[in-house]
């Protein structure tokens, strides 16, 4: 099951709360998602980089800490992956020009 | 009934005038120009900053500004087309750009500066208006921290001074590079173009972060018969040897002669002068770091020269620039920083450091002059070079 | 789940918008020169021409789908084939030379202009700033079609050397400026201005916003609610990137005008790429007349005109004259103001080589 993947991952913090998976799922399923566990290790890496950093995790540090290529990412969170984990995460969206 | 402009006292204003104005082009589309007015009128835009658009099918080149005022215009989404290398476009192309840009969008084609063409259609427009551009061999992508459009001058194609063929060399990095402009991943965007020669007619040594520029290694050519000739017809050699920034041309009445450790290949004679042209030993020299935007510590900038001369003659040798181009871009992507433009990031992190990283020697025509201070050199935070942090 | 269709993966070929003849002469043109104004012929190592007309378009090429059919109307009548030239002009590739008397009159008639080639004013390069685009201090084309007007009007047209203008409507310069012999650049006076209330709500990137100030005037303010910033305004260069990443709380000030540089250029002929030097760092930039800034352009050309030698841009000129003499000459009184504080070596005088 999705939930019990828990990433302890390079950074040495502390996973998702259960209330912040709870929330996700319930996003998710707002825009018809289905999480799987590549989802659940991307949106895991992001949530935690923010949580120790205070700035978004970009696409290439997306890439290292998780080991999926790039490619791969946008398949799992097509058109603007950042933006796309952020909407399900509430971290803050990324801006382009 | 009155057309919108005629309602709209600046955009009125504009209409008028010697010069052709964009106020007409807009009015004979479906663009909004209230919102145009609007801004004129409060001095401040009536697009605001850049919303959220996130399309499966096209990662990169469509984007999308909000507006100030929502009953005029809830919001403007657009695309940017890649644009052929050399800026050329046929007229088959232009018609087919005017044809998408009523049947999806606003009717409005705008050349834009980077290169790209936008062109302005609503979000649900933008999947089929892409899949007619892919028809007819254009694409989009040029949004976002990605490689955006690569672009070159026109080349040899039409141009006499074009010691490599720019657009070749333009259209073989973008289609190599073409996974970086549509699917973005870098620090910031990067953006990239070949000159043909030293005139870098489109500036891509002050615009671009990076670019390759045609250059010859040994002297100009000069034809004295040719140059004879030129005399006859009223070229002014006075002006031509003043006019040498370095004073390598003399002329001693009958004919001209050339001094060539004084000269740095400048192009100045050779433009001037049909009967002078470059050498035919070519290549590029690779410059990086070029921007005009005031964001960033160092500002505006010109490129820094980090590679004199490769040698180029011919299509087999874009590989190795290719090869430069992805090293060089892999180790921004490590050790940028977020939103670090190159030239910032070559300041930061040191030209030697890249040169060592990349495994490429230093040549003494990269500098300016040695060093004026005895400081060691940077090194990374583990003492590495090129690698470890910042 | 399905799989997404990607991107077609197509850089366009530039190959296919050229015509068998450019393709059979490519690297064989010899030479070049302007025939008249607007025109160019080059010519290839066997005796064969081509020639070239260049238009002048609206600015910022904001193009209607009529006048993108017009160019290609024109091109299939007189020409082989197209370019959009890096200043936002177009060009008809191969004119035939018995045809280039009515095309002019053609384009003429339909209110373009032909010219922007040599030694005269070439289109003026400018960003797209009001017309759709959320940065912009002051509106780009506007001004460029005021300046283009004012330029078109000049009884004398033929110039010491060419003249390049680039109008960008705020200090990232997507326009261009400081590559220009003028350029004029959108700028803001007052500090950004931070809306906490609207900041915190906003949920921007806070560790962005901090990092990517250039003079680290921008440090975290930690408030009972979340995380906030202040702005020190001393140090604040007005770059505006704080306005970019965070623009649900960080806003530009009101006071909003232009910076005009000359001295410009790109290319590496005479003495290489140049950036821009600042001359006035302030004008007002009032739509739609901009008489000011009309007028400080036009007393800079006026000086230009008067003062150059054959050949000399106006960098060039201030280089020979000497900034002092170039700068009373164009009615710049302020000198304080055109130090560079940020980076004192680039422009502050370390010999003792005067001129008075």
């Amino acid at each position: 099951m999705a939930l019990a993947l828990n990433f302890t991952g390079q950074l040495g913090v502390k996973g998702m709360t259960p209330e912040a998976r709870q929330k996700i799922l319930a996003k998710a399923k707002e825009q018809g998602l289905v999480l799987t566990p590549d989802h659940w290790h991307l949106l895991e890496i992001s949530y935690n980089y923010y949580t120790r950093h205070r700035t978004i995790c970009t696409l290439r540090m997306l890439i290292k800490l998780s080991g999926l290529e790039k490619k791969q990412i946008y398949r799992l969170f097509p058109g603007n992956p950042i933006g796309e984990i952020s909407r399900l995460t509430g971290l803050p969206m990324p801006k382009e020009c | 009934m009155k057309a919108e402009w005629q309602e709209l006292p600046l955009c009125r204003q504009l209409m008028q005038g010697l010069y052709p104005s964009h106020v007409a082009e807009l009015s004979q589309t479906r663009y909004p120009l209230q919102m145009y007015e609007e801004g004129l009128k409060k001095g401040v835009s009536a697009y605001d900053y850049g919303g959220y658009i996130s399309i499966p099918e096209i990662p990169s080149g469509a984007g999308v500004r909000t507006s100030r005022r929502p009953d005029i215009l809830p919001e403007s989404p657009y695309l940017r087309v890649l644009g052929p290398a050399g800026g050329w476009l046929s007229a088959d192309t232009l018609e087919r750009l005017a044809d998408c840009a009523e049947k999806y969008g606003n009717g409005l084609i705008h050349l834009a500066n980077g290169g790209t063409i936008e062109l302005y259609a609503a979000r649900e427009k933008l999947v089929p208006l892409v899949r007619e551009l892919n028809s007819f061999g254009l694409d989009v992508g040029s949004t976002g921290d990605d490689l955006r459009c690569l672009t070159s001058c026109c080349g040899p194609a039409r141009c006499d001074l074009a010691l490599v063929d720019a657009p070749a060399l333009a259209t073989y990095l973008g289609q190599r590079f073409i996974d970086d402009q549509q699917y973005p991943g870098f620090p910031q965007k990067c953006k990239s173009a070949v000159a043909g020669c030293p005139n870098d007619c489109i500036r891509a040594m002050m615009q671009k972060d990076h670019s390759f520029i045609g250059v010859f290694r040994d002297l100009p050519v000069i034809n004295n018969e040719e140059f004879k000739s030129w005399l006859a017809e009223g070229g002014d050699p006075e002006r031509l040897v003043n006019g040498c920034p370095e004073k390598a041309l003399k002329w001693d009445g009958h004919e001209l002669f050339l001094d060539g450790d004084t000269c740095v290949r400048c192009m100045f004679c050779i433009n001037n002068c049909p009967a002078i042209r470059p050498g035919r030993e070519r290549g590029v020299a690779w410059v990086v770091g070029g921007k005009y935007g005031h964001r960033g510590p160092q500002g505006p900038m010109v490129g820094y020269v980090l590679v004199p001369f490769i040698p180029l003659t011919g299509e087999e040798g874009f590989v190795y620039l290719g090869d430069i181009f992805a090293a060089f871009l892999e180790l921004w992507s490590e050790h940028g920083r977020r939103k670090e433009r190159i030239g910032d990031f070559v300041a930061r992190f040191g030209p030697r450091r890249i040169l060592r990283a990349l495994g490429l020697k230093a040549e003494p025509q990269i500098l300016l002059w040695p060093k004026n201070n005895a400081f060691a050199n940077k090194q990374g935070r583990r003492g590495g070079e090129g690698n470890g942090g910042n | 789940m399905a799989e997404i269709e990607l991107p077609a993966g197509i850089m366009p070929d530039y190959r296919q918008q050229l015509p068998k003849f450019l393709k059979d002469y490519a690297g064989r043109w010899i030479g070049h020169a302007e025939v008249r104004p607007g025109v160019l012929k080059h010519w290839a190592d066997d005796g064969q021409t081509c020639y070239t007309v260049r238009i002048l378009l609206p600015p910022n090429g904001l193009l209607s789908a009529a006048t993108v059919r017009r160019l290609a109307g024109w091109i299939r009548k007189y020409a082989l084939t197209g370019r959009r030239t890096c200043r936002q002009s177009f060009e008809l590739v191969g004119v035939a030379p018995d045809k280039i008397e009515e095309l002019i009159a053609e384009v003429k008639a339909s209110g373009l202009v032909v010219g922007g080639t040599g030694a005269t004013w070439h289109q003026i390069k400018c960003c797209t700033s009001f017309v759709h685009c959320q940065n912009a201090a002051i509106d780009a084309p506007s001004i460029a079609k005021v300046l283009s007007d004012m330029l078109l009007a000049l009884e004398e047209q033929k110039f010491p050397a060419p003249l390049k203008i680039s109008v960008g409507g705020c200090p990232n310069q997507c326009g261009g400026g400081t590559d220009a012999d003028i350029g004029i650049t959108g700028v803001f006076r007052d500090p950004p201005q931070v809306d906490e209330e609207k900041l915190l709500a906003a949920n921007e990137d806070i560790g962005l916003l901090i990092s990517w100030c250039p003079t680290a005037a921008i440090r975290p303010k930690p408030l009972p609610e979340g995380m906030a910033v202040e702005i020190n305004p001393a140090r604040c260069v007005r770059c505006s990137s704080c306005a970019q990443v965070a623009p649900g709380g960080v806003s530009m000030g009101r006071e909003r005008g232009a910076a005009l540089s000359v001295g410009g250029q790109g290319g590496n002929s005479r003495g290489g790429p140049q950036m821009g030097a600042v001359i006035f760092p302030f004008l007002p930039a009032e739509p739609p007349d901009y008489a000011l800034l009309k007028e400080r352009v036009h007393s800079i050309i006026a000086y230009w005109l008067h003062e150059a030698r054959p050949g000399e841009k106006i960098g060039s000129l201030a280089k020979r004259l000497g900034w002092g003499r170039f700068l009373a000459g164009v009615g710049v009184e302020d000198i304080e103001s055109l130090i560079d504080d940020y980076y004192p070596a680039r422009t502050v005088r370390r010999n003792l080589h005067f001129k008075f």
